[in-house]
Order: C-alpha cells, then sequence, then structure tokens
C-alpha cells in the first residue's frame, strides 16, 4: 500500500466513523471539507460553498452526497475527473434545481471511472455544456446516462476488433495492445463522436453518414491528441455496420 | 544706310547661311548610328552575363558587383516567397494549424455592434464564462485563451444569448437543441 492509499485509506475511515458517531445522514460541511482535502481540487472553495447551500434545504440528501464524496476520495482516477463529477452537482445546487438525480447520476459516473476505468471527461463537459445553454435537468441527466451507455459499447466494439489496452507502465507488444491513455482516447472521441451524430438528429441506421462523421473527427484531431497509426488502425478494422449496431444498442437501453 | 537697313540685310545673311546648312544637317542621326554600328561589337543573347561576369581594369570588383546583385535578388525572392506562402504572424493566430506548439494563444473574435457583454464558453473553460473585450468600442469582441492541441467545442455568449455558430469554426455540433461550434487546435490535420 502506497502512501497516497494510506491517506486516503484513513481519511474515508475518519469520515465513516465521525459519521456515525453522529448519526449517518447527518453529515456537517466540516465533514465534506475533510473528505474533499484528501482530492487536488481548484475549485474546492466553490464546491464546499454549494454543498452548504445544499445542507441548509430541506430534501437535500445529505446521506447520499457524504457517501458519494466518500467514494470519489477511495477510488482511482483523476482529480480532474473526481472534481468534474463534483462540479456537476454543485452546478445543478447553484442553479436551485433538485440535486438528488444528479447525485445519483454522479454514482454512475464515479463508478465507469473507478471500477471501469473508463474517461469520463467529455461526459462531464457535455453535462456541464447543458448547464451552460440552460437544458431542464432532466434532459442532461439522461444526455449523461446515454453516453456512459455509448462509452461501453464502443470499448466493448474495440475489444471485439482486437484493440486492447495495456496495463499502466506495461510494455507495448503489439499495434493492436495500446497504452491506456492513447486507447482512452480513441474510445472518448469515437464514442463522443457517435453521441454528436445522434445529438445532431443523425439517423442510427446511415451507418456510412456515422462512419464518415466519425472518421472524419478522429482525421482531423492533431497527432499530439492521436497518434495517425491508432487512427488508421480504428479505421482499418470499424465499418459502418458496427457503428450503426453500437449506436442502436445505446439507444435501446434505458437512460433514466 | 539707315539703321533699319542694315538689320534687314543682316537678317538675309543668316537666313541664307542657315538654308546652305540644313542639308547637311539632314541624316545626321542616321549618319551616326550607322558609324556606330560598324565600330561596336554586336551583343548576342547571353553575352549580357558573359560580360558582366568577366573580370574588369579594377579585378574583381564587376565580379563581386554581380555576386552582391544575385545575392540580393534572391533575398527579394525570398521575402515574396515568404510573404506570399507563409502566414503573417497576424492571421496565424486564427489558424491553429499552422503551429504546432505545445500550447498557444488561440484569439475568438465576434462581432457584436450594440452588445454590453460578451463572453466566450467553451470545452476549455468548463462551459464557464470568459469575458471579451472592446477595448476600442468599434464592436469587435475579442480574448487570446492558451490552448494545447486538441478538438475544442465552444460558443459565444453575446448579452446573455448563446450564439454557437463562429463563421471561424471548423465545423459545428448540435446538443440539447442548440449549435456550437467546434476548432481543431494544433498539428497540421485542422480543417481550418
Amino acid at each position: 500500500m502506497n502512501h497516497s492509499w494510506k491517506v486516503r485509506f484513513f481519511t474515508v475511515l475518519i469520515g465513516l466513523l465521525a459519521l456515525s458517531a453522529s448519526g449517518y445522514g447527518e453529515a456537517t460541511i466540516d465533514d465534506f471539507a475533510r473528505l474533499l482535502s484528501s482530492i487536488p481540487l481548484r475549485s474546492e472553495d466553490r464546491i464546499l460553498a454549494a454543498i452548504e447551500t445544499g445542507l441548509s434545504q430541506d430534501g437535500f440528501p445529505a446521506d447520499m452526497m457524504f457517501r458519494l464524496t466518500t467514494q470519489l476520495v477511495a477510488i482511482q482516477g483523476s482529480p480532474e475527473e473526481k472534481e468534474g463529477i463534483l462540479l456537476l452537482i454543485a452546478r445543478t445546487i447553484e442553479e436551485g434545481l433538485p440535486a438528488e438525480g444528479m447525485i445519483e447520476k454522479g454514482f454512475d459516473l464515479a463508478g465507469a471511472l473507478g471500477e471501469e476505468g473508463l474517461p469520463i471527461e467529455a461526459i462531464i463537459l457535455e453535462a456541464l455544456k447543458g448547464f451552460a445553454q440552460r437544458t431542464p435537468l432532466t434532459a442532461i441527466e439522461a444526455g449523461i446516462s446515454r453516453r456512459l451507455v455509448l462509452l461501453r459499447a464502443v470499448r466493448g466494439l474495440l475489444f471485439e476488433k482486437g484493440i486492447f489496452s495495456l496495463p499502466p507502465g506495461a510494455p507495448q507488444t503489439g499495434p493492436t495492445a495500446l497504452p491506456e491513455e492513447r486507447f482512452n482516447e480513441l474510445l472518448l472521441q469515437i464514442s463522443d463522436g457517435i453521441s454528436d451524430y445522434l445529438d445532431g438528429g443523425g439517423s442510427p441506421f446511415e451507418g456510412e453518414a456515422l462512419l464518415a462523421q466519425v472518421t472524419d473527427r478522429l482525421t482531423k484531431l492533431p497527432a499530439e491528441v492521436i497518434p495517425k497509426s491508432d487512427v488508421e488502425l480504428v479505421l482499418d478494422r470499424i465499418t459502418a455496420s458496427d457503428l450503426t449496431r453500437v449506436a442502436l444498442a445505446a439507444l435501446s437501453q434505458p437512460t433514466g | 544706310m539707315l539703321e533699319n537697313e542694315f538689320d534687314e540685310l543682316l537678317r538675309d545673311a543668316l537666313r541664307n547661311e542657315v538654308r546652305s546648312a540644313v542639308g547637311s544637317l539632314e541624316g545626321l542621326e542616321a549618319r551616326i548610328s550607322s558609324e556606330l554600328d560598324g565600330r561596336l561589337p554586336r551583343l548576342r543573347p547571353g553575352d549580357w552575363l558573359r560580360q558582366l561576369l568577366a573580370p574588369t581594369r579594377a579585378g574583381r570588383i564587376g565580379q563581386l558587383a554581380v555576386v552582391t546583385a544575385t545575392a540580393a535578388a534572391f533575398l527579394v525572392l525570398g521575402v515574396f516567397l515568404a510573404h506570399e506562402v507563409l502566414p503573417v504572424p497576424g492571421l496565424e493566430r486564427l489558424s491553429p494549424s499552422l503551429s504546432t506548439s505545445a500550447n498557444r494563444e488561440v484569439l475568438f473574435v465576434v462581432p457584436a455592434l450594440d452588445a454590453e457583454q460578451v463572453a466566450v464558453v467553451g470545452d476549455f473553460n468548463g462551459w464557464e464564462a470568459t469575458p471579451l473585450s472592446d477595448d476600442n468600442h468599434d464592436g469587435i469582441w475579442t480574448a487570446n485563451i492558451p490552448l494545447s492541441p486538441g478538438r475544442y467545442e465552444y460558443a459565444f455568449i453575446i448579452d446573455g444569448r448563446w450564439w454557437g455558430q463562429d463563421p471561424l469554426a471548423d465545423e459545428y455540433v448540435s446538443s440539447f437543441g442548440q449549435y456550437s461550434s467546434v476548432r481543431y487546435i494544433g498539428g497540421g490535420s485542422d480543417g481550418v
């Protein structure tokens, strides 16, 4: 167990002990502050202010929020993505909207990040865009769910095509075994490309158009973001019907 | 003899002198040219270059002058080509593809003549407003934002209204029923 894991472990333990001593569901802003201090957050003050506002409101699920915060401290994943999840909830509270649904989405995102190792940055940004556009909260929440489903479906497609992610630090043994960062970038861009196509009103049955959009996006990305060899690898292996299948699978799943 | 009579005689004498000389002046230019043609060597194509490159009595000064002139000509040609082919600094900021630097200032510009507040929101600022400025009050609002290579969605907020179709964008996406602009930054593969 390395140092950072020890810190996380004891932070979560102290948090849970503090809660159990005071009765679960009565977390105070100080409890949140103690937990969040173990994640390097750029907007810690803003997040804490929003949580404090939430705690002062009737019906705010403080216990749920505390469990989510505890989970975020404990899981693997980048601090930026963890902060993104917290920011989505903060934005919801700031807008004066009921936070319970977004906290539930926070659990989904935390699970995808920590247990599945999925790159959720694009999903968070899309949801933040929804807030900027003053989109109804239900639509933002549904968008998060659908993009998560699609992210998993695209990862399944890449696996099916023999394109894998290497564990961190492992040597690259073949052209289809990509370092995690490069694999995740491909996954994110393909998934986001399909999502944008569907959100723009594109039909999943027009596979060629869907493939053209994904191809266009991948080939326009600078090599600093995705090596050209990775783009060629994917474009050689995926077909229009593959993308149609993935898009239909994502659309057919409940997103509530 | 009266003074008038003397003047008239003098004018007549001068007139006669001129008349007798005109004949000898006719064709004088042609005669000089013909004579010179016979004495000077004729230049053929390329002779001008050989002549220029030939050492002069003053040593190698002539050659030096030719080399200098040639270098100057190439310099002028180079400056001209650079101006025509390569970007000028002002345009480079509008064309992300022209640089591969890791992090570069990208100019966001939007005309909004009567606006009081203009901001840009996008992937690069978590969709939180970054204000644009119009210091000279000409209705052109601008902001320079440092961005690393990648794909960025963004939109302008003009007096609280969403404005997602920037003419300088590479493409547009629609989500939640509204358009956003997209720019690809870095590399040589963007669609600028």
